[in-house]
């Protein structure tokens, strides 16, 4: 009786969010394109089975994307916004691009309905289910996801696949701490979750940074196996496997990365704004071989996006072979300013919610909802501190507690939070423009895990303490003495 | 950093939900009392919270009620029960604070909004506002004040009762518990008369920190323990 109660509020639940991201909102479909949006168009016309769509001048998913929807007439762009020019249109139906708005609004609805349906499944007590379906679907059907859902950019499908493979990543977390074999419905979810991976990790190019920490994170469970403190589904093999899987997909993405060129304007945005300024970086950038003529020199004032650089072919070969090695040797080289350019672009990544290519319709989205928006998406960087004592008192409940599906989702959380720290410093050193826009993609994860973690906590603390835990420990430590007797 | 607000009231709500899951199980009064204390401190969030947006005179009411003038009283209360269970006259006390706290409801209903609705400022904590905006007679002036130092002495009392003569043993678990739940109910009660100028993070962050620390302070005294301590006790 009381679960036929629980699933009735939690229905109501959804459909009136549903309502509200329905009314609250531009119509789904409707949508604003931007310089980029004819980069996807251009790109997605590429043919799939080429090398060049995946060393195209834009992310392989996105022209996917834009390929797979693209109707017989073509698209049309008829809604464009360019917020540095300021030049600003309201959204609208778009001739072929409605698909693709359609689309990322349908994806992004679903995604966030299934994290919510997974994360309060995985709870125990009533009313912190309640809870966390209201936080979710609160979070994600705010203005600073529903707008952005209207933006024809690589973000929304990138922050839609990272709920998507958040969710599946919570699941799977359980069931591996919880199964003595994997039955066919893991390993289904296994194999949806690696397609999931995959897409999400060609979507932006600083996802891939989060290979990174999933391998090194992985490194550890095998150390711990080999050392018989962890057991649990992933035999050695299996992390073996994984291990080698995460590495080559991220060889293979840089490859492909560095095979497009998309790297290069930001790197010239990056000496724009970080070297030519300061002439002890130029020296250094000299001494690495950068050809600083009186011609590139010349370009030293632009404000960035500097086509000029593209037609010097003498820097143009300097920079495809050594510019990404050269400007990681400059980071370590002033680690003192890249830490300090991290933590100011840190404040500046917080700094601003909403997206900034069209004005909200203000007769649609109520004052409050965009009140309630900003409480949910925080424009405080504090919110790194927070999810770090959070994942602190999470990690002490679960260990304490010693559940292994507790213990397994901290390790999936915590692996996910130096993940997009990670990002957040790719994102920040990675293009000295469109900071904010460019860290959307670990920014949003970190404010959703001020959110996400405390139901999580609170049903941990919430459970009864197991006797046989305490029991099993004292039987463990008895066993111990008698073998050093 | 107001969204400290949302945060604490998602604590408190997830606070009250364990709190009375565990009160049902345990068929506990004193459990009982927190978890309504809990309710009141979340009610009080959420007027925070909506004051926060717009000034809304069922919201300031239910802030003057909820947090300026129950939740103290009854999470107090609470504790004493907690600490002499089954005492007969605790009983009669408690019949007293349902009275009272009814008697608060409606004369807080009564009160209306004054003209200082026209200078109200969302961005400002509503501790050093409320006083202006409600216009409270005496005897709910004094009725608030009443409840909210009993609640408070309770709270800041009890714990030095509980450690010092209640206790034979002191753990080190017992004594921070007793220190947590002093100092979140001197942070509970300062600010409703000593208010804050202005909404700064220290702010927030007693409103985060104060309910926390008291669910955690309570949760972490044992009362089987007190018992059987008390049963110890050389005389």
């Amino acid at each position: 009786m009381k679960n036929i109660w629980l699933l009735i509020v939690l229905v109501a639940l959804v459909v009136v969010f549903l309502l509200i991201r329905v009314n609250a909102y531009e119509p789904i479909g409707y949508s604003i394109s931007t310089y980029d949006t004819q980069a996807f168009i251009t790109a997605g016309r590429v043919p799939f089975f080429s090398r060049e769509f995946f060393t195209s001048d834009r992310p392989a998913t996105i022209s996917l994307f834009y390929k797979l929807l693209q109707p017989a007439s073509g698209y049309q762009i008829t809604a464009f916004a360019s917020p540095a020019e300021d030049i600003y249109q309201p959204p609208a139906i778009q001739p072929g691009l409605q698909r693709v708005a359609f689309a990322q609004g349908l994806l992004s609805i679903s995604a966030w309905l299934l994290l919510a349906v997974i994360v309060v499944r995985r709870l125990t007590n009533p009313g912190l289910k309640i809870i966390a379906g209201l936080l979710i679907l609160a979070f994600g059907f705010s203005p600073t996801i529903a707008e952005w859902d209207a933006v024809l950019l690589s973000e929304p499908l990138s922050l839609t696949l990272f709920v998507i493979l958040l969710a599946i990543s919570i699941e799977l977390a359980f069931r591996f701490a919880q199964q003595a074999s994997a039955a066919s419905w893991t390993k289904a979810l296994f194999a949806f979750w690696g397609v999931v991976l995959l897409l999400w990790i060609f979507a932006r190019d600083t996802n891939a940074y989060m290979l990174l920490i999933f391998i090194a994170a992985l490194g550890v469970l095998l150390v711990l196996r080999w050392q018989r403190k962890f057991t649990g589904l992933l035999s050695t093999r299996a992390l073996i496997v994984a291990i080698a899987s995460l590495a080559l997909l991220f060889v293979i993405h840089n490859f492909t990365l560095q095979q497009s060129g998309r790297w290069i304007n930001p790197f010239f945005n990056n000496i724009l704004h970080n070297v030519f300024p300061y002439p002890d970086r130029i020296a250094f950038f000299e001494s690495k071989g950068m050809p600083i003529t009186d011609e590139v020199w010349a370009l030293r004032n632009s404000p960035g996006n500097e086509d000029g650089f593209f037609e010097i072919p003498e820097l143009m070969s300097w920079t495809n072979i050594h510019g990404t090695s050269t400007y990681m040797q400059f980071l370590l080289a002033f680690p003192g300013w890249a830490f300090e350019k991290f933590f100011t672009g840190v404040e500046t990544s917080f700094s601003e919610n909403r997206q900034p290519f069209f004005f909200p319709n203000e007769y649609r989205t109520a004052p409050a909802i965009s009140y309630i928006g900003d409480l949910l998406h925080p424009k405080s960087s504090s919110v790194i501190w927070i999810v770090l004592i959070e994942l602190a008192v999470f990690g002490y409940l679960a260990f304490r507690r010693d559940k292994p599906p507790h213990i397994a989702l901290f390790l999936l959380l915590a692996t996910l939070f130096l993940g997009e720290i990670l990002m957040l410093f790719v994102s920040i050193h990675g293009d000295a423009l469109g900071t904010v826009r460019h860290a959307m993609g670990s920014v949003m994860p970190l404010r959703l895990s001020v959110w996400l973690f405390l139901p999580f906590i609170l049903d941990m603390y919430g459970l009864p303490e197991d006797k046989s835990i305490e029991a099993r420990k004292l039987k463990r430590n008895m066993a111990k003495q008698k073998r050093v007797r | 950093m107001a969204y400290l607000l949302l945060l604490a009231l998602v604590m408190v709500a997830g606070i009250v939900f364990i709190q009375l899951s565990r009160a049902a199980s345990l068929r506990s009064v004193s459990q009982n009392f927190f978890g309504i204390g809990f309710i009141f401190l979340g009610f009080g969030l959420l007027a925070e919270i909506i004051l926060g947006f717009t000034l809304d005179e069922y919201a300031a009411k239910l802030f003057y009620l909820a947090r300026g003038t129950l939740a103290l009283a009854w999470l107090g209360q609470g504790l004493l029960l907690f600490l002499f269970p089954g005492r007969p006259i605790l009983r009669w006390l408690n019949y007293a604070l349902v009275i009272g706290s009814l008697g608060m409801f409606v004369l807080i209903l009564v009160s209306q909004v004054t003209t200082a609705q026209d200078w109200y400022s969302p961005a400002s904590p509503i501790y050093g506002q409320i006083g202006d905006l409600l216009a409270t007679n005496r005897p709910t002036r004094w009725g608030t004040f009443g409840l909210n130092l009993f609640g408070s002495a309770i709270l800041i009392a009890g714990p030095l009762y509980f450690l010092f003569i209640q206790s034979v043993h002191r753990t080190a678990v017992k004594i921070v518990a007793a220190v947590l739940i002093a100092f979140s109910a001197i942070g509970l009660f300062f600010p409703l008369y000593w208010p804050p100028a202005k909404a700064d993070p220290f702010f927030y962050l007693i409103e985060l920190l104060a309910p926390v620390a008291l669910f955690v302070g309570l949760n972490n005294l044992p009362a089987a323990d007190i018992r059987s301590d008390a049963r110890r006790k050389p005389r």
